[in-house]
């Protein structure tokens, strides 16, 4: 059985470990308000709240339930729109989405209500902009947003400076609930987690086990076929998670979630990555989709992987008492094809961290800037001394059937001055080195192109005072 | 006034038809369609597919009792394939189980060979091979083969535009229930509850007071449930027939997308000829339009294009000719604007590549031919108002006062990586259906002895805030609060053939028919109240803030009370009225007429700035004057101005059908491949002006329509691209061809290089 809080009160379902959350509220516990409207986690009709218990307090997250398999319930607190409507009237937060004029035909609206109380769970100093950004992952189609995002704006008003240090912390779900934005039975669910027995077996793991980390991909490819198969959960698995940083080697755990490295602050100094996973996914996938899954995913434009290779990381692979090193890029063997062997397990990627001297740079362009696949995405990190490149790493998505790493690109540049000549004979060389398809993301001609484009994008953006932008056009 | 459905969508607690608690032995249904763009189906064997646990029954057309058609104008599409396909996900068969699981997995299991059969999905391939779906229009006014030698400028040229999915978000679907005695009572997330009682009683060969159809409310629509929420619902019913119990049929995403209508991608070829000084003389244009496989309302969509061949300006020399032209896509239907802004997106190519050629800026050539009152357009209407040239008027106030273009000159000569690109989008839309038999609509009012009234129309709720306006324009008519008022659920037994929810017009029609049967009731309610209170006859009587007033004095009487003794009196507390929309006629051997009630009006100005580099763009803003009349509501009118400019922004930028070159399979078939606009779409200011004003002839309370017009200011954001684009490198020739995706933008930038 698997046991978790819904709402205000313990529940406990039959339903298989891979049938989604999704399903389990509208067909089983009979709440309609989370809404299905893609099944793939692109659309945030279905965003619900889970909450984790920590050794104090609770961590509420913006999931889609979607694609969350209900495994991942046990032991937590999983929020729906019902969890959030006062006995009466409307919250704050509720209240704003009408006077606003936010919400026209309502499919959408209580997924944009959930993600913008996870958004206050979430910070003890909520601002405008991020609020609005909390609902990158909540497609309307009705009301152009405008009214929207004037609503995520008057919403971190209300809430105002939390006095709590922690967000996590029981004394932030007081000043929710005292700003009426949460219900007053939130601050009761942590008794009730902690003495609910979410003690789990470790799963049994056969030869047809699929293993599963945030799901995020699997469970929008292939929910269906994964409701009746044996699953291994890693985010049950403890120790999988951490980043740490140890004699200048960044250590991140492949069950990390993009979410953990943005909150680590691990990318803080290094250029734009941080700024840049604000375009990898959705909040809501971010809160759930990890680093190992994306590598191991082996998607060739996955954005982490492009900046890992850039970052020239290491990977640390579990067989298992036994553990291998292998270099990133040397991992990706063809199209989805990993140097992996059936019972190995990728447990954490490593790399060196960024001294001053390196400059590194994310580039991405996709149909749509947020929430959307690449069409072509770069890495590039110099390390650079007296104005030449003493090494250069390059790496680029969506050119080939795997993650590249632009293997003549990055030694042609090693030891170049940086001019716009160097830059120019980047673009020409990673063009010459990647061979491209025509797909829904965009023709071979354009991809091609592209990366020239982004690969001088990595000068323009690091180099600006060395090189002339207006010739790398 | 805030949108009276909002309360409970932000609770999570408004029904949508997935949301129905449904009896235990209901059936949910799964549709077999067909794989291939055209062929025959050689075998369909559903035997190993109905022998699986749970599967109750497979329908497929031999099984319908009545006609096997669902079209509407031109009765050319069958409910499920007999022999021949034409198109991907056209059903097949409709298979009956106890889960949804089951009812999909049994579709896997029936066995359907085909052969395939050549197929077309360019229109203009369709023309050349004599595909069409209705014989070719043309609207012509003045000569224009006598102008062309008068004019010092002429361009000629092809402009595209591409389909679009509605992404509505919540998906088609339906549910049916038997009742006594061989009646089923649908729910439908339909615009047109009548178009799916009608198709549902012929295809059962029932009698249509059998079929009762209930909406509740749609989660967006967009024109793509005016004709294509039938099929499922008609399923659903055909279901119900034959196996005596409840089935629902919802449809997910992926299913939608792949198997339903799109907005029409048109091919179209223009000439236009202009003096020297910028005064448009001549303009032709031949639309090729993308129909699909099936009309569905494709030749009323291709009207609507004619009817907007000019827009916003008057050009007196005129010929316009639409032609519909059948592929073998899934039929294309109602989107927003239907038509309209494919005619649009015309002309405006031809005025941008005229004033490219003539080295002006578009803006003289738009400005200089703006409609003025009187003017006739090319189907013989005058124009009635004035709106089009004062919204222009006050946009470019704006754009005057804050010094736009020097600070985007001055932005453009001091940047190399980042320009900055501007355009003018002047909007003019007629406002009723041109098919003049459907400006019509009624209303049941129903005031209870509680004081309370309940409301029933034709009207939908889809979001777009009617039911708010319905019940300001009761509250309104009787003098009474807004609490109040309920509107009812649009139910064919309580509102009989009705029009579907489109065209924009269903506040104007629907309203007025609650403004006249509330009228009636107040009328029969304050000659009461005149007697009872003792006024003399002939006083003046009326009911203002829920208190009966004679002569302009407050009396003790008040709404509930009166109510209460008017009852006991035995006065009629309910009215039943019908509104038909005066003074329109239409003759289409001629294409001459008045089709429109009124014009609506506006201008949008939009700025953007070009990544160079990337070949992105970013939307910095778009303000908008708008002609809404006199609203009644700002707040929802608001909302469908900005919702509409986004999806017209999402249509001409990022939203792209991509099918495969072989297959012709749709590529972009889900929110993962098919990317409509975003909070990060959205521009960084969107500033909304109302052009407050009165006009004769106007919608309920001088209100105007508002749903489709808004979407074409979307197309300025094109344009300010190709402006942006311009200022890169002048010689760069522009593509008019939409959408302008970032793909696109790069490759244009390269082409000189």
């Amino acid at each position: 059985m698997i046991s978790f809080i819904l709402n205000d009160r313990e529940y406990a379902t039959g339903l298989p470990p891979g049938a989604v959350t999704l399903d389990l509220l509208r067909e089983e516990a009979g709440l309609t308000g989370t809404r299905e409207g893609c099944r793939e986690g692109d659309c945030g009709a279905c965003t619900v709240l889970l909450g984790t218990p920590l050794q104090q307090g609770i961590e509420y997250r913006a999931v889609n339930s979607c694609i969350l398999p209900v495994a991942e319930l046990h032991g937590r607190h999983l929020v729906t729109i019902e969890g959030v409507n006062p006995e009466e009237g409307l919250s704050p937060l509720q209240q704003v989405i009408v006077d606003e004029g936010a919400s026209q035909c309502g499919f959408c609206t209580p997924g944009i209500i959930m993600s913008l109380t996870a958004y206050l769970l979430g910070t003890v100093d909520p601002d405008d902009l991020r609020a609005a950004d909390s609902l990158a992952g909540n497609i309307c189609r009705c009301t152009g947003y405008v009214s929207i995002s004037k609503s995520a704006k008057t919403v971190s008003g209300i809430a105002g400076h939390s006095p709590a240090e922690c967000c996590t912390s029981r004394e932030h779900l007081e000043w929710l609930v005292e700003k009426e934005i949460l219900p007053p039975y939130f601050l009761g669910v942590e008794t009730m987690l902690h003495a609910m027995d979410a003690v789990e077996s470790e799963a049994v793991v056969s030869g047809k086990t699929v293993t599963v980390a945030g799901g995020t991909d699997l469970f929008a490819a292939e929910a269906e076929d994964l409701r009746n198969t044996d699953l291994r959960f890693l985010s049950r698995k403890t120790g999988m998670n951490g980043i740490t940083i140890l004699e200048n080697r960044v250590l991140i755990g492949a069950g990390a979630t993009v979410r953990d490295i943005i909150d680590s602050g691990v990318f803080c100094n290094s250029g734009n990555l941080e700024r840049s996973l604000q375009l990898v996914a959705s909040p809501q996938v971010r809160n759930r989709a990890t680093v190992g899954g994306n590598i191991v995913n082996a998607s060739p434009i996955g954005d982490l992987t492009i900046i890992f290779l850039a970052l020239d990381a290491r990977l640390r692979i579990l067989n298992g008492s036994d553990a291998r090193e292998v270099q990133l890029k040397d991992f990706f063997r063809g199209y989805k094809l990993l140097d992996l062997s059936p019972g190995e397990l990728l447990e954490s990627i490593v790399y060196k961290e960024l001294d001053s001297a390196t400059f590194i740079n994310f580039e991405k362009v996709a149909m749509r800037k947020h929430l959307d696949i690449a069409s072509v995405n770069s890495a590039a990190a110099f390390s650079v001394s007296g104005g030449r490149i003493e090494k250069a790493d390059i790496s680029a998505g969506g050119v080939a059937p795997v993650p590249l790493y632009l293997e003549r690109t990055s030694a042609a540049l090693r030891g170049m001055d940086i001019t716009t000549d160097t830059a120019q004979l980047a673009v020409r060389t990673a063009r010459s080195e990647v061979s491209p398809i025509d797909d829904v993301r965009g023709s071979a001609e354009y991809k091609k192109l592209l990366l020239g484009k982004l690969v001088a994008a990595h000068f323009v953006e690091l180099f600006p005072g060395q090189i002339n932008a207006g010739e790398l056009l | 006034m805030k949108h009276q459905d909002a309360m409970l969508h932000v609770r999570g607690a408004s029904l949508f038809v997935d949301d129905f608690k449904l009896p235990h032995n209901l059936l949910h249904a799964a549709v077999l369609v067909s794989p291939v763009s055209h062929g025959l189906i050689e075998k369909l064997e559903t035997g190993a597919a109905l022998a699986r646990p749970g599967v109750e029954m497979i329908i497929t057309a031999k099984d319908i009792p009545g006609k096997n058609q669902i079209g509407s104008i031109i009765k050319d599409e069958l409910l499920l394939a007999e022999k021949e396909l034409y198109f991907i996900g056209q059903p097949v068969a409709v298979v009956l189980a106890d889960t949804p699981q089951k009812a999909r997995a049994a579709v896997k299991a029936i066995e359907l060979e085909t052969s395939e059969l050549p197929s077309v999905v360019e229109p203009r391939e369709a023309f050349e091979k004599g595909m069409l779906l209705a014989p070719p229009r043309t609207f012509s006014m003045g000569n224009t083969a006598e102008t062309w030698n008068r004019c010092d400028c002429i361009v000629s040229g092809r402009s595209d535009s591409g389909g679009q999915e509605h992404l509505y978000l919540e998906t088609q679907g339906a549910f049916a229930v038997p009742m006594e005695n061989g009646c089923i009572r649908i729910t439908s997330g339909t615009q047109g509850p009548t178009f799916v009682q009608r198709v549902a009683a012929r295809v059962l060969k029932l009698p249509m007071n059998k079929i009762e159809v209930d909406v509740g409310r749609l989660g967006g629509a967009f024109g793509g449930k005016e004709d294509q929420a039938t099929p499922w619902a008609v399923m659903s019913a055909l279901g119900v027939q034959l196996t005596g119990k409840p089935v629902k049929l919802v449809l997910n995403r992926n299913e939608d997308i792949t198997w339903t209508g799109k907005r029409h991608p048109y091919s179209s070829d223009f000439k236009l000829g202009l003096t020297n000084d910028g005064m448009i003389m001549a303009w032709e244009v031949t639309y090729y339009q993308n129909g699909g496989a099936a009309s569905d309302l494709s030749t009323a969509i291709l009207e609507r294009t004619l009817f907007h061949s000019t827009n916003a300006y008057f050009i007196p020399n005129v010929k316009a000719t639409g032609i519909s032209c059948k592929t073998n896509l899934p039929p294309n239907t109602a989107f927003r604007g239907f038509g309209a802004p494919q005619a649009m997106y015309v002309l405006e190519s031809a005025i941008y590549k005229a004033s490219r050629e003539m080295g002006i800026s578009p803006l003289d050539i738009q400005e200089k031919n703006l409609l003025k009152k009187g003017d006739v357009f090319p189907f013989g209407m005058p124009y009635e108002g004035n709106e089009i040239r004062r919204s222009w008027s006050k946009a470019f106030e704006t754009y005057r006062s804050e010094n736009t273009e020097g600070r985007i000159r001055d932005f453009n000569s001091s940047n190399v990586m980042f320009k900055k690109g501007i355009s003018f989008m002047p909007v003019c839309f007629g406002i009723s259906f041109t098919n003049i038999s459907m400006n019509q609509a009624n209303a049941l009012v129903h005031v209870y002895t509680d004081g309370s009234v309940g409301i029933s129309t034709g009207a939908v709720e889809m979001g777009q805030g009617v039911n708010t306006k319905i019940a300001q324009v009761a509250a309104r008519t009787f003098g009474i609060d807004l609490f109040r008022i309920k509107v009812e659920s649009t139910n064919t037994t309580r509102s009989a053939n009705t029009s579907p929810t489109a065209a924009s017009s269903a506040a104007d029609m629907n309203g007025n028919a609650v403004r006249i049967a509330c009228g009636s009731i107040l009328k029969r309610l304050l000659a009461f109240a005149g007697k009872h209170l003792g006024a003399p006859p002939d006083s003046r009587v009326d009911l203002v803030h829920e208190k009966v007033m004679i002569e302009g004095k407050k009396t003790r009487l008040e709404w509930n009370e009166l109510i209460g003794l008017a009852y006991l009196a035995r006065v009629n507390l309910s009215s039943q009225a019908h509104y038909a929309t005066p003074g329109l006629h239409f003759n289409k051997s001629s294409e001459k007429g008045r089709p429109f009630s009124y014009h609506v009006a506006g201008t949008a100005v939009t700025e953007i700035t070009l990544d160079r580099l990337r070949g992105i763009f970013s939307i910095d803003s778009v303000k908008i004057v708008h002609d809404c009349g006199e609203s009644i509501n700002h707040l929802v009118d608001r909302g469908q101005v900005e919702g509409g400019l986004l999806q017209g922004i999402g249509w001409v930028t990022l939203e792209e059908l991509k099918y495969h070159p072989e297959t012709n399979a749709l590529l972009s078939d889900s929110l993962a491949t098919y990317k409509i606009p975003d909070i990060h779409l959205t521009p960084g200011e969107v500033d909304v002006k109302f052009l407050e004003c009165h006009s004769d002839n106007a919608g309920v309370y001088n209100s105007k329509a508002v749903g489709e017009p808004p979407f074409m200011y979307g197309i300025g954001t094109y344009f300010a691209i190709l402006e942006a684009v311009r200022t890169c490198d002048p010689e760069i020739r522009p593509v008019y061809s939409a959408p302008m995706t970032n793909e696109k933008i790069l490759l244009l930038l390269q082409k000189k290089r």
